[in-house]
């Protein structure tokens, strides 16, 4: 016990300091997880520690209302230059992160109540191991609780590939603010926890190198699980106390560790000592059937679903699309044709939000589309399959399938935190409807497997079930038959008559002319940025202007 | 008087493009952001230092000394790091992260070999001149970085315009993988442009370690900063912005260290960082050699 006073007596800011380290690391993990590197962590530990701090000196607030102050300002300032800065991506945001921390940083340097260079000295020594126990035991929780939910699948998917994210139905920009803003929280906290054990904080501890020092925790340990921040943070700052003897070149082995780390664990520690994942999730049970919805829908929908009515599009002095105008009736196929370049995919983007129309109108279901953001007109029921797949590929396929589902998964964070019955039965309800949408497509089997491992004609399959997930009373297809062989087109051809029939309008892309005639009910030609023709596949086959423009080079 | 500051605005202005000038051609052509720039420059102006006071060389020679060493460094990084990430394909921000720890091994280092305590270059060995024109104090090494800093910077434009590697260069910052099928050898001039970046990056280090006479293991950290501001102010990748992007840099700060507080100088280059990026995140001065990574 003596040995234990003894060892607690010099130790125990050491072991103080890894909880905190822990913290930081878990809320850089948590910006990174959506795919963010925000260099602002360390600038938001330092608000944190000096409203905590000051809220301590100055008004002798209890420590745990000091704690939950700490967590709330710079979540408040995290989310006041979160929407102007979150627009940025990758380098930029780095950029534009890493100079918000030196405004801070200069900012504490010359304001008088933050004591200049100087600090802030005598803060008390407020900070139990038990604060620290319990905090970072609740952080844990909660992100281990919000990974596993629709929450986390979000982010994957947004990490990944943000507008096939949206076009899922996801509110990229809301969830990219709530990380950053639960990440500045997390940080904050840990500073005010940091501040009152260390009795004493200046501006030098929050710049630039902290920063670093926090990424450089959570990339050693990893960003693929929660256990390589923790491991990351534990080794980095257990490290340094091992290598006393290096004195002044001390640091090196930390900017050495990052660089091998980079360079031979890409995936960081925590990933090195696991077993490699022979099926990630569990391998599918008995699907219960959910299709009744999809029943529904249909008997009410109404004869068109899409109207495009004189769209023009031009990119610069570049006329893409003039005066388009056609009509997807309800329930069908239709298919839009023409050469490359015609324009094609372009209407798409328009349809689906990802481009604005210079002129003319869209209207999906009798409702205008302008101004409506992308996850918004998914959320409509207006899905779409991309011309070069964009799958999630380090998901499973039963994940990439339940991201679709994201907006009709509606419960709480309340529910999602307590893991209340409601919250699970809607997982569980949405796993089933994944897993019935992958047999559909006949991939049920693999549902444990990477997207990545797939082969091309799986991964559209999957792309295909991955849409229908977003329940869409309408499925663009772009070019689905792209670099297929006759074989798979056939059994491709069957797929989209098969989603067909279930209820679906389907609407389509496509220039291999064989098989638009025989699958589309109606066509329309599109030829550079106008409609030349329109009708049933006959009418469309006789069109002399589109035997000029389209058939005549295929045939000769 | 404000003749003076617009002096030595002109002075720092022109080593910050210097500087700048180096960063933003390594993500102009390597599509990295090298966080190890200011580390670089600050082991310029180390081995300038190290060459004067143990071999007695003369400032003229140990100039092109420091900048072969820092150039050195900057190739190493590139055959070493950023050589096998590109082989793999990593997505663009991990080189970054790798550039972080190269500048914390390389500024340990210094500290370890030269303490961290402030090195000066004697006294005797700086250019001693000076003269009045008007009310303006003028120093002969003033002139002296001044001069060294636009020239460089001249030829490397005029190789960037006029030869045929500045146009393959141009070709890469394109698109490396059309300029490869062009038959451009692209590793070579990657290897190339990293030496060339950082032997800028060495010159502005000794350069500021002159205007300055102070050196120090740390000196790398606020010119990174600044240097980061400059590209982003100027456009990331553009030439021509990095230099109007230093030499403006340079004057707002010598300005706001005049007119306003002497904290303020360092202030307005991250408060208008942050503004830039907001409003033109594609920098002041238009066209933008931006590689989508």
């Amino acid at each position: 016990m003596e040995a234990f006073g003894d060892f607690w007596s010099t130790y125990s800011t050491l072991v103080y300091s890894v909880g905190v380290h822990m913290l930081l690391a878990l809320s850089i993990w948590l910006t990174l997880s959506c795919g963010l590197l925000s260099l602002a962590n360390a600038a938001f530990m330092g608000i944190g520690a000096y409203v905590g701090a000051l809220l301590t000196l100055n008004l002798g607030w209890p420590f745990e209302l000091v704690l939950l102050a700490a967590g709330a300002a710079p979540a408040l300032v995290a989310l006041v230059i979160g929407a102007p800065v979150l627009r940025l991506s990758g380098v930029y945001l780095a950029m534009a992160t890493l100079a918000f921390g030196e405004v801070v940083r200069v900012t504490a340097l010359n304001l008088e109540i933050t004591g200049g260079p100087e600090g802030l000295n005598g803060i008390p020594l407020a900070t139990s191991g038990w604060h620290i126990v319990a905090i970072l035991a609740l952080t844990l929780y909660g992100l281990h609780r919000l990974r596993r939910s629709r929450v986390g699948r979000a982010f994957e998917a947004i990490k990944e590939d943000e507008v096939a994210a949206r076009l899922m139905g996801i509110d990229v920009d809301r969830h990219k603010l709530f990380a950053f803003t639960l990440g500045a929280m997390i940080a904050g906290v840990a500073g005010a926890l940091n501040a009152h054990f260390t009795f004493f904080i200046s501006p030098r501890e929050y710049g630039f190198e902290n920063a670093v020092d926090i990424l450089t925790m959570t990339v050693l340990g990893g960003t693929g699980n929660l256990a390589g921040p923790l491991m990351g943070s534990a080794i980095l700052t257990l490290l340094p106390e091992l290598l006393r003897f290096l004195h002044d070149y001390r640091p090196m082995v930390n900017g050495a560790v990052l660089i091998l780390v980079v360079l031979f664990l890409p995936k960081g520690i925590s990933a090195a000592l696991r077993r490699p994942p022979s099926q990630r999730e569990d391998t599918p049970g008995t699907a219960s059937t959910a299709a009744a919805q999809a029943a529904v829908e249909a008997a009410e929908e109404p004869a068109t679903v899409l109207a495009i009515q004189q769209v023009g599009k031009h990119f610069g002095g570049l006329q893409v699309l003039e005066d388009v105008s056609f009509i997807v009736p309800a329930g069908g196929i239709y298919g839009l044709i023409g050469p490359n370049g015609a324009g094609k995919t372009t209407v798409f983007n328009l349809a689906t939000g990802l481009l604005a129309p210079n002129g003319g109108r869209i209207e999906f279901a009798g409702r205008d589309l302008a101004g409506l953001a992308p996850h918004r007109i998914t959320r409509l029921g207006l899905a779409r399959t991309f011309q070069n797949i964009r799958i999630f590929g380090e998901m499973s396929l039963l994940e990439n399938v339940m991201v679709g589902m994201h907006h009709h998964l509606d419960y709480g964070p309340l529910a999602l935190l307590a893991n209340s019955r409601a919250c699970r039965a809607a997982e569980a309800r949405a796993r089933a409807r994944a897993l019935e949408l992958l047999s559909w497509v006949g991939l049920a089997h693999k549902a444990g497997m990477e997207a990545d491992e797939l082969s091309y004609g799986d991964q559209r399959k999957l792309e295909f079930a991955r849409a229908l997930a977003t329940e869409p009373r309408i499925l663009l297809l772009d070019e689905p038959v792209a670099g297929m062989n006759p074989a798979e087109k056939t059994a491709l051809m069957a797929e989209i008559r098969a989603i067909r029939d279930r209820g679906y309008s389907v609407f389509l892309i496509e220039h291999d002319m064989r098989f638009v005639m025989g699958l589309c009910d109606r066509i329309a030609v599109l030829n550079f940025g106008r409609i030349i023709a329109e009708g049933t596949p006959e009418e469309i086959r006789d069109n002399p202007e589109v035997i000029e423009a389209y058939l005549g080079r295929e045939e000769a | 008087m404000l003749e003076q500051q617009l002096l030595n605005a002109l002075t720092l202005g022109s080593v910050y493009a210097l500087f700048a000038l180096g960063f933003t051609l390594v993500f102009g052509v390597l599509a990295v952001i090298n966080l190890s720039h200011g580390a670089v420059f600050m082991a310029g102006s180390y081995a300038a230092l190290f060459l004067v006071t143990r071999f007695e060389l003369p400032l003229w020679a140990a100039l092109p000394g420091a900048a072969l060493f820092s150039g050195l460094l900057g190739l190493l990084v590139d055959v070493l790091i950023l050589k096998p990430l590109r082989a793999r394909n990593a997505p663009h921000l991990i080189p970054m992260i790798a550039t972080i720890g190269v500048g914390i091994i390389l500024t340990s280092a210094a500290q370890g070999l030269f303490g961290a305590e402030i090195r000066r270059f004697p006294e005797e060995i700086l250019p001693a001149g000076e003269f009045t024109v008007g009310e303006v104090h003028v120093r002969a090494l003033e002139i002296a970085i001044v001069a060294i800093a636009f020239a460089l910077m001249g030829l490397l434009l005029w190789v960037l315009r006029g030869s045929q590697t500045g146009r393959a260069l141009r070709a890469i910052a394109e698109s490396p993988k059309a300029a490869w099928l062009l038959g451009i050898n692209v590793e070579r001039l990657f290897h190339v442009t990293s030496f060339v970046a950082a032997a800028l990056g060495g010159v502005a280090g000794v350069l500021i370690g002159l205007d300055f006479n102070a050196i120090t293991p740390q000196m790398g950290q606020p010119i990174l900063h600044k240097g980061i501001a400059v590209i982003i102010l100027g456009g990331m990748g553009d030439i021509r912005g990095a230099l109007i992007g230093g030499l403006f840099l340079g004057t707002a700060e010598v300005l706001a260290k005049g007119y306003l507080s002497s904290q303020m100088g360092d202030a307005i280059a991250f408060g208008l960082l942050f503004l830039i990026l907001l409003l033109r995140p594609s920098g002041l001065f238009g066209r933008v050699l931006e590689r989508k990574a």
